[in-house]
């Protein structure tokens, strides 16, 4: 059998098995192997023995677990209510004030916790009732506290970019950095939408009455903001030690947890021995979930690699004769669609093997179209069937249908994608802070 | 069908008790990657070993909760159009997923058994100064492996019992 | 016996972690595929996999013994875990190219005793080359003798390397080599220990000001099979690999003493831009050899007094 033949075979099979509701490591172990298998044999197989632990055993890959057990404490730790009541108590005169504050509390806790739908449950809920009892427009509300919460996966730190940059080859120090500037981007960009769509209904959102903001100002405004200065302290340390270089993204991670869980115990007495068990219980499943299908994604990039398929397919690509700009508008527009139906983790360690060699055969930095990966699954968490932060919302608060939910949301897919075209438009922002790093 | 029952929830027992383990090697993981940090820019002075026993333990943390995690059934899966199916599909499918469960990690047992077996018989140590016998962390796999094959098993001996039971419903 | 033909040509993996344009080793280790491949038309071909798309360093001796390569080329310092005996490329008792190549290329009886202990655990050696010297490059600190360096925090590749590190008073570290450049740069490492051959281009000479033209520990990266594959294999494909390894040998000192030669090329390349190469003085040369005794001690030890001394013997290191 021919390897284009194999090849065929192979990424059909993993379609089907994947679109048939298979778990995802399994789709793409048995993809893989049994790709391996058509074309080496039984003796090919045991190739399996070697890659299989090489690729699990690798100081970078222990950031994912140790980042996910720090978003998990910071999740539990009552961060989130300290930090939406701060931005709302300075943004109450804006109109849509609430709604912007959620966007604001949400990069925030995303630069502390890794992944998308923690947000939402935690910040999300406080935010959503309070937007409801002021009589905003429900969809307005849900939207706002549904999108913001994927803003965690681009904003260091972040689970994606680390799976990203393992399978890809890349520095996850530089993917970290890269994806500060991006993250502030869509955040603003959400804002304005708030604001704008605030502006021109008149039914959006009340302002606060200037009574209601005056009652609301000083002493307890002061406690809150001293109070984060955690938090705060917290990125500092995680972010600054991996930006001056002087602690690798799995060494921060460690003083991560480490600083997490002294905020969570000493600074808000949040944790006790019950949650403390429950934070280690709920992140060692993630990491084991996440890691299965990282043995998956394993087998199947040998399989890729043994075929010598990167080769081939970059020169496959480029025989088609497409500018770069449609290229990557298509494979864009083709992770979008899965991205309605697959997992952000998941969609990550299927679409990279098949990817990187286009991107690097088209010269792109594999920085930058990793942080538009990461930009396009900021989308791929709020689309439907498949859309995990809207599940969580309708999960978490009953004052909300799902029709509202969807509606609500929607429209920041598009302002996300709005954000896509400008990060590929212009990659220096993706690429400026890493550059100064060297 | 006692027996069954039997093995079954003592192997689940088992299942479970790796994963508690688990939640504990995460937590000695995170506190050894930090003592590394803190020696190593505090008192100018790395660990030899920290570095090779923290790649070990996440070879455990990815592979021991297969199993567990598998008798819950909570491996991340794709189930829009799964759920839409008719029950009869759907069992079907599950019998499907399970049989390649089964083939999986059959594959992974054998593979990473034969080089477990290699390692041991040749007596390699890891490269560093630590000389671990690489026999110790590569017999992770076969193991989780094995756990994950039993596993699969029984989901495939309950996915055939529920067909029995459909296919007497329905001809009733 | 009777000699073995291939009826029919016959293809093998081959495996390395270099990747393709790696300077100096990629050139080396491409002759010797390129060299089987017009050679051996119709008898044996190669089936490369470059830069760990196959195995990757951890992973190649045991891909090779599973079956997953059927020829490798593999660095020693990953290999002295389970064959501490091919330490003997590695100590710092190997001043000079020419030197190395000739006591350690095949057939000398230095060569025929590592395979002795290899084949006991099914390896064999086709080839070894000669080895390059590794030296000591460092941020800021000037050092030209063993106190020099106490406490200093050197990143090393290797088991000997760390030894020799640590006898000299500094701290080995360990670190990916990735993370090399920017550790250099940040000062979360002191210096590192290094061949200057392999080093140009990947960012570490702008970050070192000076390197040590010593060789504190020595590299290679011999071509391995397993013995009992290629004792299998028929005596048309042996002669092939056997040729072209022998040549490769000789290929390798060519590549090292004539075409980048470190007095007249390498060393010159680091100076332009702008680190100064330390030669130590005969009596400073003398101290890092005193200072070094142990390690040799420490391998004798590794490898049973019996193999260690009659390997140092082999080697004019006794
Ligand atoms: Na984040
Ligand atoms: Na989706």
């Amino acid at each position: 059998m021919s390897a284009t033949m194999i090849i065929i075979i192979s990424i059909s099979i993993l379609l089907v098995l994947l679109m048939s509701g298979c778990p995802i490591f399994l789709c793409m172990g048995i993809a893989g192997g049994l790709g391996i298998f058509l074309y080496s044999g039984i003796s090919g197989l045991s190739v399996l023995q070697t890659t299989v632990f090489g690729a699990l055993s690798k100081f970078t890959l222990v950031a994912a677990p140790l980042f996910i057990l720090m978003g998990e404490i910071i999740f539990k730790s009552g961060i989130s209510k300290d930090l939406y009541e701060a931005f709302n108590r300075i943004l109450r005169r804006v109109p849509g004030g609430i709604a912007i504050a959620t966007v604001f509390a949400s990069a925030i806790f995303g630069a502390l916790c890794g992944i998308s739908i923690a947000a939402v449950a935690s910040i999300g809920v406080i935010a959503l009732s309070e937007m409801l009892k002021r009589g905003y427009d429900p969809k307005l509300a849900a939207g706002a506290v549904c999108a913001p919460g994927a803003l965690a996966m681009l904003i260091p730190p972040s689970l994606l970019f680390i799976l990203y940059g393992e399978v890809a080859g890349v520095s996850v120090a530089k993917l970290f950095i890269a994806g500060i500037l991006p993250g502030i981007l869509l955040a603003g960009l959400m804002c304005l939408y708030i604001l704008i769509r605030v502006i021109i209904s008149s039914r959006g959102a009340a302002r606060d009455t200037a009574e209601e903001a005056l009652s609301s100002s000083g002493t307890k405004t002061i406690n809150i903001l001293i109070r984060l200065w955690a938090p705060v302290a917290l990125i500092t340390l995680v972010l600054g030690s991996i930006y001056i270089g002087i602690a690798t993204p799995t060494e921060s991670a460690a003083l991560g947890v480490v600083g997490a869980y002294f905020i969570a115990f000493i600074v808000y007495r949040s944790l006790n021995w019950n949650s403390f068990l429950d934070t280690l219980a709920n992140s060692a499943r993630v990491t084991g979930t996440i890691l299965m299908v990282f043995v998956g994604a394993v087998v199947f990039t040998q399989f890729l690699n043994i075929l010598r398929v990167p080769d081939s397919f970059a020169q496959f690509v480029a025989s088609l004769h497409v500018s770069p700009f449609v290229t990557m508008l298509s494979i864009q527009f083709m992770l979008l669609v899965l991205g309605m139906f697959v997992d952000g983790a998941s969609m990550i360690m299927i679409t990279t093997p098949i990817l990187l060699p286009i991107v690097l055969s088209q010269n792109w930095n594999p920085i930058w179209f990793g942080v538009l990966m990461i930009t396009n699954i900021e989308m791929a968490v709020i689309t439907p069937p498949v859309g995990l932060n809207l599940y969580t919302l309708a999960t978490v608060s009953d004052d909300v249908s799902m029709e509202t939910i969807l509606k609500g949301t929607l429209p920041y897919v598009l302002v996300i994608f709005l954000g896509l075209l400008i990060l590929m438009t212009f990659p220096q922002i993706s690429l400026w802070l890493p550059g100064l790093m060297r | 069908m006692g027996i069954f029952s039997a093995v079954t929830s003592a192997l689940h027992k088992i299942f479970s008790a790796f994963s508690k383990v688990s939640q504990w090697v995460l937590f000695i993981l995170t506190m050894i990657v930090f003592y590394d940090v803190v020696l190593r820019y505090v008192f100018n002075n790395p660990t030899i070993w920290a570095l090779e026993i923290s790649e070990y333990m996440l070879v455990f943390l990815g592979f021991f909760m297969a199993a567990d995690i598998q008798a819950k059934k909570r491996h991340i899966k794709m189930d829009f159009f799964y759920s839409v199916f008719p029950q009869a599909v759907r069992s079907c499918l599950d019998a499907l997923f399970h049989m390649g469960t089964a083939g999986f990690s059959l594959l992974l047992l054998w593979s990473s058994m034969k080089m477990t077996i290699t390692a041991y018989r040749y007596d390699s140590l890891s490269n560093s100064l630590l000389e671990t016998p690489l026999f110790i962390p590569y017999s992770i796999i076969p193991l989780a492996m094995l756990m994950l094959l039993l596993q699969s098993i029984i989901d495939l001996v309950e996915d055939i019992s529920h067909m029995k039971v459909h296919k007497k419903e329905g001809s009733q | 016996g009777e000699s073995k033909k291939a009826e029919k040509e016959m293809t093998l993996t081959m495996a390395t972690y270099v990747p393709v344009g790696y300077p100096l080793v990629y050139e080396e280790q491409k002759f010797f595929v390129d060299r089987v491949n017009e050679t051996g038309k119709g008898i044996v071909q190669i089936n490369m996999y470059w830069g760990g798309t196959l195995l990757k360093g951890k992973e190649v001796l045991p891909g090779l013994q599973a079956g997953t390569a059927d020829i490798v080329f593999q660095t020693g310092a990953y290999l002295l875990g389970s064959f501490p005996v091919l330490g003997i490329q590695i100590l710092p008792i190997w001043p000079d190219r020419s030197v190395s190549h000739e006591k350690l290329k095949m057939e000398t009886p230095l060569a025929e005793l590592q395979n002795d202990i290899l084949k006991k655990k099914d390896l064999l050696q086709i080839a070894a080359g000669a080895t390059v010297p590794e030296f000591i490059w460092t941020r800021n600190k000037l050092v030209r003798s063993p106190k020099d360096l106490k406490g200093l925090k050197i990143r090393v590749a290797g088991k000997v390397e760390a030894i020799a590190i640590k006898t000299l008073g500094a701290i080995p570290v360990t670190l990916p080599s990735a993370e090399l450049p920017q550790a250099l740069q940040r000062g979360v490492v002191d210096g590192a220990l290094m061949n200057p051959w392999s080093s140009t281009g990947r960012g570490v000479e702008e970050f070192c000001k000076y390197m040590l033209i010593f060789s504190i520990s020595n590299q290679s990266t011999p071509i391995y099979v397993k013995a009992s594959t290629w004792k299998a294999w028929p005596d048309n494909v042996k002669k092939v690999l056997s040729d072209a390894a022998a040549d490769w040998e000789k290929n390798m000192l060519y590549l090292i003493t004539v075409k980048n030669p470190l007095k007249e090329k390498i060393i010159p390349f680091y100076e332009k831009s702008g680190i100064k190469a330390v030669f130590p003085t005969t009596d400073e040369a003398k101290a890092f050899d005193e200072a070094l005794r142990p390690v040799l001690a420490w391998w004798v030890k590794q490898t049973g007094a019996d193999v260690g001394n009659k390997a140092l013997e082999l080697a004019g290191a006794k």
